[in-house]
């Protein structure tokens, strides 16, 4: 008591007031022993709950700042948390929000029912509660963010949980994110991606509107949105809302490939439900995809719902609107042609301008948010079309047609078999591959943005006889054929670092590869792409080539595609040489790729040229 | 003890200070309130993507907030006033074509009775309600009240 007492000289507290402190510290202090006794006698602090309640992976939380802990051994010891906040808990000595009880709502509540706790202090938790109500949770949905296009590397996607209230609109649920706190702008990409692999940022929940999250992925970002409802209890949902409370102001560092945005969703869903065991479902890193499937294996999923991108949306007006009318709404959208001329134009009819005018309204928000319009010019031209559009009345809603889930795309880890004749020599050989992460074009799209590609440490072993030697090991491939559409002329472009036996010689060579080019839709999922290379590599006398690559892909009712790509190369001394490689996959089962493979490649000798035939299995 | 708590008694002070205040600097309260894409990362954007959810804007925040915005000049409840400062565009859109998601949770925000009725009169009356291209939130729901 002496230390409170000493604690206490600090506050201009009236004298009497102080004295009815103490005597209540030394009414609580008798309880918080007893409390303790019993906590130790039940080993409270092995349950699965109050390590959930810490992010204690074994016994050390992953959280990092101090704020988090009222022990100083807090962060590595389970035990002394629990019996420090048993002690503050009574023997606190500030009365309002910034006590224990309010501070740590969760914890209380659950050492309340365990240790049937008496006489808590009667702190009114004034901000705490006002939160609360605030929040007005009443189920929640684990949302998932999936890629946006020209950017394979967003195919990991984003994952957060959004809390619902019990107003019907979903727009006025909350989003609790977590990220990385760094500032893009002023850091640079490439040591942004080092630091953040290494741990070097702190990553924070955050708690925003559900329109503003939409706002930033499905308008800014033009990403589609995933919404798996969850069939958690309003009892289950206030224990997650109450855990997220004692997380604000909290930090912990962040690593982009486990302890990452995904992964810290999961604390959450098993604080609501701690009979889940979603975080043993990662073995080496957590892609939010994967979270998806961890739900879903964990029966937490009652519903799902799939909201489109902008760029989705605009889509869907190509489609609808006649050919003849997508140059009228390019040109309302950036007002180069005026409202009245086509709302007074007789040759048109009312359908038609409602859509018309439906699109351009959509086009023009793109151009401004894509800095294709100056506010200024945006705010008049919105208006004007806004102003014109009221005058149509009510048109169709618009036909989106609802893409595959991503829950039914191929799972990230894959391995493979193959085996493979020299068509020259008739020699024999297999191949032995493994690739953690995570998509080729030849793979099954569904569930995936067409034209994507990114693949970390693919690699392949060829056994011929008893030989083993690397067939090729790939850092990092990553492709982006996005075709061109009415509304969208994007580039496409490719890029490879990796040691492979494509080179005139047979050895195992480092080479890089940066291509750019345009890509073409035909028949509905259909596409061509051509695109000039450039490559480098570090062997003898030749440094670089200059190429030039065409493909093409074909897909079939979700069953069959053939991808075949031609690339010719100029090298730096003077020679040159042509590979072909055709592939055509056959796709049984969501996480089964057949494939039939020829390759052709030019050698300084004989050519080579390879029929194979590979079993992929993804999990 | 008391300094790991006195930190912890900091923090949350640091907390309730910015709970409940605007996070959103991209609220305007008028038209042209989108998130703009940023130039600069669109050529880092492969990289950059890998690292999964960044966000400089790391609050607490249960409301995007009005506090830089012109006040209605009738009572309105605070839900739908952030609501329609955060959602001019979308509101003016969707207003325009007589139907869509935020204009249904505007009427569930204002109480309205007949979804239907108001949104079909709320698009019959644009021109009063976005009165300007510099309408304002404020602008925007006093017009509305007074239909």
């Amino acid at each position: 008591m002496i230390f409170h007492l000493c604690s206490f000289k600090a506050y201009p507290i009236k004298k009497h007031f102080l004295f009815f402190l103490i005597f209540i510290n030394f009414l609580f202090a008798d309880n918080f022993q007893i409390y303790q006794k019993k906590a130790i006698g039940q080993e409270l602090w092995k349950d699965k709950y109050w390590k959930l309640l810490l992010h204690a992976n074994g016994n050390k939380s992953e959280i990092d700042s101090e704020n988090f802990f009222l022990s100083k051994n807090g962060k590595i010891s389970p035990k002394d948390e629990l019996l420090a906040t048993i002690k503050e808990l009574y023997n606190q000595d500030v009365l309002n929000d910034d006590a224990v009880i309010c501070r740590f709502p969760a914890r209380i509540k659950w050492l309340k029912e365990k240790l049937e706790l008496k006489d808590l202090p009667k702190t009114k938790c004034k901000k705490y509660t006002q939160w609360i109500k605030e929040m007005d949770a009443t189920t929640a949905s684990l949302i998932f963010s999936s890629a946006h296009i020209n950017s394979p590397a967003s195919m990991f996607g984003h994952t957060f949980i959004r809390i619902d209230s019990s107003y019907k609109s979903r727009l006025l649920s909350h989003a609790i994110n977590y990220a990385a706190s760094a500032n893009q702008d002023t850091e640079n990409g490439f040591i942004f991606a080092i630091k953040g692999l290494l741990g070097g940022y702190y990553g924070r929940y955050s708690l925003l509107p559900y329109y503003d999250k939409l706002k930033e992925y499905r308008d800014t970002e033009q990403r589609d949105i995933w919404e798996y409802n969850l069939n958690l209890s309003k009892n289950e949902v206030a224990r997650m809302v109450d855990h997220i409370w004692e997380l604000s102001e909290t930090y912990s560092n962040y690593y982009f490939f486990d302890e990452n945005c995904s992964y810290n969703m999961l604390w959450l869903l098993e604080v609501a439900r701690p009979s889940v065991n979603l975080r043993d479902y990662f073995i080496y890193q957590v892609s939010p995809p994967e979270t998806i499937f961890a739900i879903e294996k964990e029966h937490l999923v009652k519903d799902k719902t799939y909201r489109a991108s902008k760029r989705t949306t605009l889509l869907a007006y190509e489609k609808s609107l006649k050919d003849s009318h997508i140059k009228i709404v390019e040109g309302l959208s950036l007002g180069e042609i005026k409202s009245d001329e086509i709302l007074n134009n007789n040759r048109i009819d009312k359908k038609d301008k409602q859509l018309i005018f439906d699109a351009s309204l959509e086009l023009s928000e793109y151009n401004y948010i894509q800095r294709k319009l100056k506010k200024e010019n945006y705010l008049k031209i919105f208006h004007n079309l806004s102003k014109s559009r009221a005058l149509l009345g009510k048109g169709e809603k618009l036909k989106l047609k609802t893409p595959d889930n991503p829950d039914q795309g191929h799972r990230q880890l894959k391995i493979s078999v193959g085996s493979n004749v020299n068509t020259q020599n008739g020699n024999n050989y297999y191949t032995l591959g493994l690739r953690p992460t995570y998509h080729d074009i030849t793979n099954n799209d569904v569930g995936f943005l067409k034209g994507t590609q990114i693949e970390f440490f693919d690699s392949q072993i060829k056994v011929e006889d008893t030989n083993f030697k690397i067939d090729y090991f790939k850092l990092l491939t990553i492709s982006s054929i996005a075709p061109q559409t009415k509304f969208f002329n994007p580039l496409s472009w490719m890029t490879s670092w990796q040691f492979d036996r494509e080179g005139k010689d047979d050895k195992l060579d480092f080479n890089g590869r940066v291509s750019v080019g345009s890509a073409w839709k035909f028949m509905e999922d259909n596409y061509t792409y051509t695109m000039a290379d450039l490559f480098i590599y570090d062997k003898g006398d030749t440094h670089s080539s200059l190429g030039f690559t065409a493909g093409a892909v074909l897909y079939e009712g979700k069953k069959y595609k053939t991808n075949i790509e031609l690339t010719y190369k100029y090298f730096d001394n003077k020679e040159s040489q042509s590979l072909v490689h055709l592939t055509q996959s056959y796709f049984p089962k969501q996480n089964i790729d057949l494939k039939f493979k020829y390759k052709y490649i030019e050698k300084f000798y004989t050519d080579q040229s390879v029929i194979g035939l590979e079993f992929n299995y993804f999990f | 003890m008391k300094k790991v708590l006195t930190s912890a008694v900091t923090a949350i002070i640091l907390t309730t200070s910015s709970a409940f205040a605007a996070v959103n600097s991209q609220t305007g309260c008028g038209l042209g309130s989108q998130i703009i894409k940023d130039d600069s990362s669109a050529v880092l954007l492969a990289l950059q993507a890998t690292t999964n959810g960044t966000s400089g804007n790391q609050t607490f925040g249960i409301s995007s907030g009005t506090s830089g915005c012109k006040k209605t000049k009738l009572v309105m409840n605070d839900k739908a006033e952030e609501f329609v400062a955060s959602n001019m565009d979308q509101l003016s859109k969707e207003i325009a074509m007589g139907q869509g998601e935020a204009v249904e949770t505007l009427a569930e925000l204002l109480e309205v009775q007949d979804k239907a009725e108001f949104i079909a009169s709320l698009q019959k009356n644009y021109t009063k309600i976005y009165t300007s291209s510099n309408s304002s939130m404020a602008d925007v729901l006093d017009n509305v009240s007074q239909l």
